[in-house]
C-alpha cells in the first residue's frame, strides 16, 4: 500500500521500504522525498486489498457474462479463459 | 659444553615459537595426521527475515535483515552460504545478488518463473556458494535485490502487491568448514 501511494505520487520514484513501515523508506538514486503526511494522505485514497479484490471478481464475472452474450458456451470461455 | 647425545624419545618437551617456524619447512609436509579432521563444521550464523522489503529500483539494494557476520577461525577454512529468499516482482525477472563485504559479488542470480503481472505468483531464489575469505577477520555476507524495472516493485516475503509478508521467511546461513 505504501508504495502504490509513493508510485501514484511519482511513478519514476526510486525507494526501498523495510517491514512495510512508512519510517523506514530510502530515497534511491536522487529521487525527491516526499513528506510522509502526503504518503498517507495518498494511501487513504487507495481502495484496500479486499476492495481490490472484490473488483477482480467483478470484472471476471462481467466479462464471463458478455462473452456468453455474444453466443460463446461455459467450454469455450473456459478455453479461452481458463476460468 | 656441546650436546652431543639426547638422551630417550622424551628428552626435549615444550613449544616451539612460532616465529622459529618456517613456511619452507611446513610447505614440504603433504598431509595431515589422521587426528586433524577437515571438512567439519565448526560454527554456524543465520538470520532470519519475517517481514517484507521492496524496491522499485534497478539499483541493487541491500535486503534489510539479511546479512550475517562471521569470524573464520582459520584463513584456510571455507565458508559455506546458503540463501532461500521468497520473492515476487511486477516485472520478471526476479533478481538478486549475494556479496561478501560490499565489493565482492559472489552470486548473481535471475529468476524468470515468475510471470509479469501475476499479482499472486511468488518464488523462492536459492543461492549457495562455497567461499574461500582467506581471512581470520569478521567477514560480513548479504543479500540485495533489484526491480527489473524503475517503477515496478521487486519484493522479499511478500506478494509484490501486498504490504504483508505472505510468501514466507527468507534466510541466509553461512557455516564455518574446516579447511
Amino acid at each position: 500500500m505504501i508504495e502504490k501511494a509513493i508510485l501514484k505520487i511519482n511513478p519514476n520514484a526510486e525507494f526501498t521500504i523495510n517491514a512495510n513501515d512508512i519510517d523506514q523508506i530510502t530515497w534511491l538514486n536522487g529521487t525527491t522525498p516526499i513528506p510522509k503526511a502526503d504518503i498517507e494522505s495518498k494511501m487513504a485514497e487507495l481502495p484496500t486489498a479486499e476492495e481490490e479484490a472484490a473488483q477482480r471478481e467483478n470484472e471476471k464475472a462481467s466479462g464471463k457474462q458478455k462473452l456468453k452474450d455474444l453466443g460463446l458456451t461455459d467450454a469455450e470461455i473456459k478455453a479461452l479463459t481458463g476460468a | 659444553m656441546a650436546i652431543t647425545r639426547l638422551g630417550g624419545a622424551n628428552a626435549i618437551t615444550g613449544t616451539i615459537p612460532q616465529g622459529n617456524i618456517a613456511n619452507a619447512s611446513l610447505g614440504a609436509v603433504t598431509a595431515l595426521p589422521a587426528a586433524i579432521t577437515t571438512g567439519d563444521v565448526l560454527q554456524v550464523v543465520s538470520a532470519n527475515k519475517t517481514n517484507s522489503f521492496t524496491t522499485t529500483s534497478t539499483s541493487f539494494s541491500d535486503v534489510t535483515g539479511l546479512s550475517v557476520s562471521i569470524t573464520p577461525s582459520s584463513s584456510s577454512n571455507k565458508i559455506l552460504i546458503l540463501v532461500t529468499l521468497y520473492m515476487s516482482a511486477e516485472a520478471s525477472p526476479l533478481q538478486a545478488k549475494l556479496f561478501r563485504g560490499e565489493s565482492t559479488e559472489l552470486q548473481f542470480v535471475q529468476d524468470y518463473a515468475v510471470a509479469a503481472n501475476d499479482y499472486a505468483t511468488g518464488s523462492s531464489v536459492n543461492m549457495s556458494i562455497l567461499d574461500t575469505p582467506s581471512t581470520t577477520s569478521a567477514t560480513t555476507y548479504k543479500v540485495q535485490i533489484a526491480s527489473s524495472n524503475n517503477g515496478n516493485n521487486a519484493k522479499v516475503n511478500g506478494r509484490w502487491d501486498s504490504g504483508s509478508a505472505d510468501i514466507g521467511d527468507s534466510t541466509i546461513t553461512v557455516m564455518e568448514i574446516a579447511g
